[in-house]
């Protein structure tokens, strides 16, 4: 059984000119151990569909469709049992670590509080365990990094610190949302490579939104393209590199910046992202797509699955092999794959061992 | 935490000087000569005014006598009263209990009603909340003695729940006394606190760290507390010193109208006869006092935050 499984969710946001969508029908699933990435320009409901999962979502909004863990919809849980399903199931790593922690609470405390107050376990255990953790996660000075306020560490260090309370308590969903967007450079690939680390140590399934489809290919067995609140692509990173299906994907990977400077927000397409809400029938992409039709704008396509990836274009098939073609001055997807893979994959075994 | 401490004290001892110099330089300046008000319109020959001048310094130059008072004060001397010929210092210990009781009691209340309304209010939210808004801004809006006169109306005239007049003997009955004055004392403080209380939570319930700990599966009442009331409290702890340091000023208004014994009485009655020697020391009590509040409130401050470095180098 899939450990999450959303099913036709979506977001409605009321506002002062009437319901806005947000989510117009996303649908995923997660194997265990999987990890799955989630791509898409900012603005596109990524972290939307993460907040849909921990119902998070801000107040007021209405959400439709299912959010199946383990089997069990999440949406209509009854507060006791979703606080169980936070304390226990799924846990989330968020995008800047100094808002996640309260600033007046040492990092023991946020640490006990998600295996004590959230899980009834006793001080003392969770204390030591805490302390365990944080040298897992590659934290030398256990006792210090304790006694901290999340003021005296670096950014890096308090992603250590997230990352060892979302694994504290063994989750089988771990949902990270662009968990090193806000660190440097050299950092991110350092944090990359303990979460990577630590998923695979506790073998948990993890969703992993990202606007970086390189970082994506790099740590993700499958990855899903979000556009305008809805999935345009789901495949694994080799099947989106050597032949994408979507144009939206295709653009995505000509435009990707060169390795050494990652931009921090996806590199130039053509045209102004939409949000969900503004979209008036026909194809999302339309707007944007070079290769869009007339139908194009009439027509919604639906997502089609097909030979174990799914694509939501209603010219895919007769596009396939143009999409697939490469361009002048394009790296194959392979090759980019494993140069971002590597460093990654070297610093993981550095910090396990 | 000590060096804040003891370069917090060196502050108030200079800002005590030079307040101490200020009221003596208005006590000078004010129209009226104490010599006059000594005779109390009786005509006296020029010898016995002379007489008089001498005994009080009167001639002497200004910083002369600036120095002598000043001098006095510090070894405990406030002189005497030109009034009664009272030792000073001692007219103003008969008087301080009632003061002190009647601020710490509208200090509780300011505590106690103020915050804890404007944390519910903030927390929960729906109808308390806008009880608690409406309640603040009349309490606000309503003058301290207007208040006063309108409580002792309302609960010792017509209902007869309390003591009219006086400050009351023993624990129970001073308390008895001094709960409408603390009342209308507190009034207007505790509407401020409340509101910013209520502030302070709701914004703190916003904050992306509050959001985590739920999504964590802590417990509500226990982010409530930890998380959103705690963190409210650092922004409220300020507002409440600087409220209870104001109290000491606005119990002259509150004793005048309960006539109780206190010094904030004193310091009305002594105005109105120019009894400079009194009017002094009381001043001069109210700048240490409104100054020791607010450096027990800024060490408070950076026990409760751990952001706030002494000494102010930050990291
Ligand atoms: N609290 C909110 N209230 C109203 N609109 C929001 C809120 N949060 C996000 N949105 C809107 O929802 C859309 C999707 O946001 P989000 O999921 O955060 O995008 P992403 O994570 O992909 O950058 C955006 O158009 C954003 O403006
Ligand atoms: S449906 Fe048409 S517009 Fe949309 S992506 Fe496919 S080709 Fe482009
Ligand atoms: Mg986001």
């Amino acid at each position: 059984m899939n450990v999450l499984e959303l099913d036709d969710v979506r977001l409605d946001l009321p506002s002062k000119r009437g319901d806005r969508a947000l989510l117009r029908g996303v649908s995923l699933s997660l194997a265990p151990g999987e990890a799955l990435g989630l791509v898409g320009e900012s603005g596109s409901g990524k972290s939307m569909t993460l907040r849909t999962v921990l119902r998070t979502e801000p107040p007021g909004a209405r959400v439709t469709g299912r959010v199946l863990l383990d089997g069990a919809d999440v949406r209509g849980l009854d507060a006791a049992a979703l606080r169980r399903v936070r304390a226990n199931d799924v846990t989330m790593i968020s995008q800047n670590p100094r808002a996640a922690l309260n600033p007046v609470l040492r990092v023991s405390q946020f640490l006990v509080e998600g295996l004590c107050d959230a899980r009834g376990e006793s001080r003392d255990a969770a204390t030591r365990r805490a302390r365990d953790l944080l040298a897992r996660v590659g934290i030398a000075d256990v006792d210090r990094c304790m006694g901290s306020y999340p003021h005296q560490l670096s950014g890096g260090m308090l992603q250590r610190v997230v990352i060892a309370a979302a694994v504290a308590s063994s989750p089988r969903l771990l949902l990270a949302d662009e968990p090193t967007t806000a660190l440097d450079v050299t950092t991110q690939s350092e944090v990359m490579a303990i979460l990577d680390g630590q998923r695979r140590e506790h073998g948990m399934a993890m969703l992993f939104v990202t606007h970086d489809l390189e970082l994506a290919s790099a740590v993700c067995d499958r990855i899903a393209v979000l556009y305008a609140g809805e999935i345009v692509e789901i495949a694994t990173p080799a099947q989106l590199h050597a032949a994408p299906r979507h144009p939206y994907t295709r653009l995505l990977l000509d435009s990707r910046p060169s390795i050494t400077a990652r931009a921090s927000e996806l590199p130039v397409i053509p045209g102004r992202p939409i949000a969900a809400y503004e979209v008036e029938g026909g194809c999302a992409f339309a707007a944007r797509c070079p290769w869009a039709a007339p139908r194009c704008e009439r027509d919604e396509p639906a997502l089609v699955h097909h030979a174990g990836r799914a694509t939501r274009c209603l010219r895919s098939d007769e596009l396939a092999d143009e999409l697939a073609g490469e361009t002048p001055g394009e790296t194959s997807g392979e090759t980019s794959g494993e140069t971002t893979g590597e460093p990654v994959r070297d610093r993981e075994t550095e910090a396990t061992t | 935490m000590l060096r804040f401490v003891i370069r917090r004290l060196g502050a108030l001892a200079a800002t005590l000087l030079i307040s101490s110099f200020l009221i003596f330089a208005a006590m000078y300046a004010a129209p009226g000569t104490p010599e006059s008000f000594l005779v109390q319109g009786r005509t006296v020959s020029p010898e016995v005014l002379a007489s008089i001048r001498a005994q009080y310094g009167l001639d002497d130059p200004f910083l002369l006598r600036y120095w002598n008072w000043l001098s006095g004060v510090l070894t405990g001397d406030l002189g005497e009263s030109l009034t009664t010929r009272q030792d000073v210092a001692s007219l103003l210990l008969s008087r301080i209990p009632t003061t002190l009781w009647l601020t710490l009691y509208a200090a509780v209340i300011i505590v106690v009603f103020g915050v804890l309304a404007g944390a519910i209010a903030g927390l929960r939210g729906g109808a308390f909340d806008t009880a608690v808004l409406l309640g603040s801004s009349v309490g606000f809006a309503i003058p301290t003695f207007f208040a006063a006169v309108l409580l002792m109306s309302m609960f010792s005239v017509t209902l007869g729940w309390f003591p009219v007049f006086g400050a009351g003997a023993g624990f129970a009955d001073r308390m008895a006394h001094l709960t409408l004055p603390a009342v209308a004392l507190a009034l207007p403080a505790a509407a401020v606190v409340a509101r910013i209380t209520r502030t302070a939570v709701v914004e703190e319930r916003g904050a992306e760290h509050v959001s985590v700990a739920l999504a964590r599966g802590v417990p509500w009442r226990v982010v409530a507390r930890r998380h959103i009331v705690r963190n409210a409290m650092l922004p409220v702890t300020t507002i409440v010193g600087v409220n209870i340091a104001a109290l000491v000023a606005g119990a002259a208004v509150v004793e005048h109208a309960f006539t109780l014994d206190g010094i904030g009485a004193m310091l009305i009655n002594s105005v109105q006869q120019k009894d400079f020697a009194v009017v002094q020391a009381i001043a001069l009590v109210l700048v240490a006092v409104f100054g020791v509040v607010n450096l027990v409130i800024d060490v408070l401050y950076a026990v409760i935050d751990p952001r706030v470095q002494f000494g102010g180098e930050s990291a």
